[in-house]
């Protein structure tokens, strides 16, 4: 950033310190011994300790995490299959296709979430880990059709072409040559997913069968009779272990220039 | 090492009918060289060969077999692509090895047949190094060698060179020349440049509108085109519409000399005259008069633009005879040789 634009400088900043400096207050408070974050400042890992020992968040952690990676994976494989789909079908067909597709990006989770239980009340499901998780697969795969499709398309067709000439099946293509061609937008997609269903407080809130509560639900549960600083705790992890996985998309995007992450 | 014989093969995009009936022949070990325009079906017609695109109609043949029904894989030809395409998330060693992974071959003779192929690419040592870290030439190579380690029948080049710096394509021509050669392997290349195209082939096919409308030696297809389009499209020429009269071609107040010519007197005509075809004499030695309007150098040949009457003649001649003409001089005109098409 050169000195010449001194305005342009300064939004950014502004921007950068709305963005970060939430999130280092957070991460600072939960060193904080003080319980209402107050100052003075005493250092401490206490908030750490009880979050572990304490065993309240401990279950719904675990049951958001398998619960997410469960539609990652699976929504990653339908993603990518759709992708692939999308590519081979006519342009016509494709811009309708992804247009639906995207309504799970483009109508409020709220409405979603209230339309699906409604549905689901209609058909006998009702609140069920089924549910929620057809509800946790509509909004993730958008993302993930998003950044695979794109990357499917600016791979280079030959790729497959020569691989198929060399005398790979087009399975056998798939796998060794283009996959690996397209892992980075794969990996993103994968990442994206598993971040927003971990976060969709909306769609679990409605769906999730009664008394099960992933991590947004028991966090939403805590806040509701009283902050305790375990939850800065636990944001300061889940901010750690989220830029960790960006780090390491990055790290295995095969020296894409070009990605954003 | 096989033939490949194409009998009548059709496409069509929609209503745009790309190759209308095309059929060529290529001898065992015989290179052979597409050449023409953009969107004139070449890139198609190789694309039909290797199974990339299939045919409304027609036979693709090698060795006598038909081919055209069989999936890309199960039809063993190699094939170069116009940007290589080079697996980049594998090293030199692993592109090369690709088609000899899927064939089973055993570890030993694996690593023999790729430490062979790069040799004979002239890339020995370059096994471990990763795709980014090559240039543009030696990517062409792996690329190359890669398609000829499986042994393949027929061997597909698709302007592979038209990426490259001239200096390392004219290397490459010698290079893939050389190679095809060595293992023999007939081959038909794709190109858009003449210069490779006569250069590099055995015989050249000329395409044009979806079909092949020339098929010769490079020197036929040069020196005597048998279609106006080949006489125009192959090397630069002047060319002149007129009235073919003994051995002359009127065009506009001029009256070219251009030989005798197997068309009828009186016949309206299509003369062709490349440009290094006109010879450039001192005043009152040659047919007709003509003033320099224009030199533009361009390295070791100069273009002379010649005002000629009303019309406008091209001459390209070597530069060191360039040097005492200048601009505004008279000079005279002789035809060396024209290529004449009735209308």
């Amino acid at each position: 950033m050169k000195k010449r634009y001194p305005f342009i400088r300064a939004v950014m900043i502004v921007v950068y310190a709305f963005i970060f400096l939430p999130i280092f207050i957070v991460a600072l408070m939960s060193f904080n011994a003080s319980q209402y974050g107050t100052f003075p400042f005493v250092f401490s890992t206490k908030w750490y300790v009880r979050l572990f020992t304490g065993a309240s968040l401990g279950g719904a952690t675990w049951l958001s995490i398998w619960f997410s990676l469960l539609v990652t994976l699976t929504m990653v494989v339908v993603g990518v299959m759709t992708s692939l789909g999308l590519k081979r079908s006519n342009a016509k067909f494709a811009k309708v296709f992804s247009a639906l597709l995207n309504m799970g990006v483009i109508i409020p989770w709220l409405v979603l979430g209230v339309a699906l239980l409604m549905i689901f009340n209609f058909i006998g499901l009702g609140r069920s880990y089924l549910g929620m998780y057809l509800g946790n697969s509509i909004c993730v795969l958008p993302y993930v059709v998003l950044l695979v499709y794109p990357a499917l398309c600016e791979l280079n067709d030959n790729l497959e072409f020569a691989a198929r000439a060399m005398g790979a099946s087009p399975l056998r293509a798939f796998f060794t040559v283009v996959l690996p061609g397209i892992f980075p937008a794969v990996a993103a997609g994968g990442l994206m997913a598993f971040m927003v269903c971990f976060n969709n407080f909306v769609i679990q809130y409605y769906l999730a069968p009664f008394g099960v509560r992933t991590l947004p639900l028991e966090i939403y549960n805590m806040v509701r009779v009283g902050y305790k600083p375990d939850i800065n705790a636990l944001a300061t992890i889940m901010v750690l272990v989220s830029t960790a996985l960006v780090y390491l998309v990055n790290k295995l995007g095969y020296g894409s220039k070009r990605s954003l992450l | 090492m096989a033939d490949l014989k194409i009998v009548d093969v059709r496409k069509s995009y929609g209503k745009k009918e790309v190759l209308k009936g095309v059929s060529l022949t290529a001898g065992t070990g015989e290179f052979l060289a597409l050449l023409g325009p953009s969107g004139c079906g070449k890139t198609t017609l190789l694309n039909t060969i290797s199974g990339i695109v299939r045919q409304d109609a027609g036979q693709v043949l090698v060795d006598g077999r038909d081919i055209s029904r069989s999936p890309i894989e199960k039809r063993n030809i190699g094939v170069v692509f116009q940007n290589y395409a080079l697996f980049a998330h594998m090293n030199v060693f692993e592109n090369v090895a690709y088609p000899l992974r899927l064939k089973k071959v055993p570890k030993a003779e694996l690593q023999q047949r790729v430490g062979q192929a790069l040799e004979t690419v002239r890339l020995d040592g370059y096994a471990p190094r990763r795709i980014a870290q090559l240039s543009g030439g030696e990517q062409q190579r792996v690329a190359l060698a890669r398609a000829i380690v499986y042994r393949p029948d027929i061997l597909l080049l698709d302007e592979p060179l038209s990426a490259l710096d001239r200096k390392i394509r004219e290397q490459m021509q010698i290079e893939v020349r050389r190679i095809q050669r060595e293992i023999g392997i007939t081959t038909v290349f794709v190109t858009h440049d003449q210069g490779e195209a006569l250069s590099m082939a055995d015989r050249v096919l000329l395409m044009h509108g979806g079909q092949i409308i020339e098929d010769n030696t490079p020197a036929e297809v040069y020196l005597h085109p048998k279609s106006a389009f080949a006489a125009d499209f192959i090397g630069a020429s002047n060319v002149l519409e007129g009235r073919y009269e003994h051995g002359r071609v009127n065009a506009g107040g001029l009256a070219l000399p251009v030989g005798e010519q197997a068309v009828s007197d009186g016949a309206r005509v299509r003369a062709l005259i490349k440009e290094e075809n006109l010879a450039l004499l001192p005043p009152g030695q040659g047919d007709l008069s003509a003033r320099i309007q224009d030199k533009l150098f361009l390295g070791q040949s100069i273009r002379i633009t010649l005002r000629c009457g009303e019309r406008i003649l091209f001459a390209l001649i070597p530069a060191r005879e360039a040097e005492p003409l200048t601009v505004g001089s008279d000079v005279d005109l002789r035809v060396m040789g024209a290529s004449v098409f009735a209308l």
